[in-house]
């Protein structure tokens, strides 16, 4: 088979929702159309603006990085160690590892030292893992970007992760949550804007991408995640997908144009006071993650 | 054919020569679901595997 691009080369990455297949070189000129077209059509950042990318070690995040450096922005990664014995130890590694290997500035922060190591966490709330490390991990990489100047935080949620979202939320009319579903979330009410500049980037386009340029990325799932709810609406996706190549991007960008203008944000359920103690949106005295450390203190 | 699944490192071997569409089918693996490698390139699924070629198939969804 030939890339239907250049129509030289043998091509290897087939992708039949773009009707095309590419060599190599092909695909990366294919990637990095992708990524622009997302940042400049929603306005995500420019190369002025300091960018703030949350690093969890997996494929999408590193790629993440590695793009928005190879594209010339201005980038820091952040990465939230979560205290996970093991797991969060060897993230870290693959993350210090392409930060040493690029010259690329990295930031970490250690949820135990905050007194907020998930295990410990998940033993006292006895809450859902994946529940708790969500919210930690969006109240500091928000705590980061705006006590450290950042513009903006972009985080590696790729199609696949927003179309099996979408048809979560869907499935079970989530009103409020469809509300939130959007490449971008402006700042607003203490929170720094959210960017999901690879929303147009399926997973296998980005571990192609990430194979292509060698990125040495964490392959582990976390032992705290197991039977996540999204892997199987995601299969199920992947399945029409199969059938009927298209429909995934089809489905986000239909959602985008035509049902997200019409849900409008309902802002009676926003907080409306800040925490005393970090100035973090709160629907008390103090915010959740405040309140949970002094839960946690007073063991 | 030695086929390597990853990252679960789960291994099988396979007598016949066959086009990568057909391994990922005998596996029940969706082709959008995993890069097909043979000597560090990815394979479209019309390439024909031999009995003697080493093949990892890299599971591309996120993991948690």
């Amino acid at each position: 088979m030939k890339c239907t691009r250049c129509r030289k080369q043998t091509a290897e990455i087939e992708l039949p929702w773009h009707n095309a297949a590419f060599c190599k070189e092909c695909f990366q000129v294919f990637f990095r159309g992708q990524l622009q077209k997302a940042i400049r059509s929603f306005k995500m950042f420019t190369k002025k603006d300091r960018v703030l990318v949350a690093v969890s070690g997996g494929k999408d995040s590193m790629s993440l990085w590695h793009a928005l450096l190879q594209n010339g922005y201005n980038v820091t990664a952040l990465f939230i160690h979560l205290g996970i014995p093991e797991f969060s130890d060897t993230a870290l590694e693959k993350v210090k590892g392409f930060a040493s290997k690029e010259g690329a500035s990295l930031k970490v922060v250690y949820l135990r030292n905050e007194g907020l190591a998930i295990p410990d966490v998940i033993r006292v709330t006895r809450r859902p893992a994946c529940a708790i490390c969500g919210r930690l991990k969006r109240y500091y990489f928000n705590r980061v970007a705006i006590e450290d100047g950042f513009d903006v935080i972009a985080t590696g949620h790729n199609l696949d992760d927003e179309a099996s979202r979408l048809f979560a939320n869907l499935l079970h009319w989530k009103m409020e949550y469809l509300q939130d579903q959007s490449p971008v979330l402006p700042e607003e009410n203490g929170l720094k804007k959210k960017v999901k500049p690879f929303f147009r980037l399926t997973e296998f386009e980005i571990a192609a991408y990430a194979f292509i340029n060698k990125i040495d990325f964490f392959h582990r799932s976390c032992p705290l995640s197991k039977g996540a709810t999204f892997s199987f609406y995601k299969r199920v996706l992947n399945r029409i997908e199969y059938n009927s190549p298209g429909t995934k991007m089809d489905f986000y960008q239909g959602f985008l144009k035509t049902l997200k203008p019409v849900v409008s944000k309902d802002h009676a359920d926003a907080p409306e006071n800040h925490c005393r103690i970090c100035g973090y949106p709160a629907y008390g005295d103090l915010c959740s993650v405040c309140a949970l450390k002094q839960k946690m203190s007073a063991r | 054919m030695e086929v390597t699944i990853k990252p679960d490192e789960t291994k099988y071997t396979f007598d016949k020569p066959m086009r990568v569409k057909d391994l990922l089918k005998r596996l029940d693996i969706l082709p959008i679901e995993a890069l097909v490698i043979r000597d560090e390139r990815i394979l479209t699924h019309d390439v024909r595997l031999e009995p003697d070629d080493k093949v990892e198939i890299l599971l591309v969804g996120s993991r948690g």
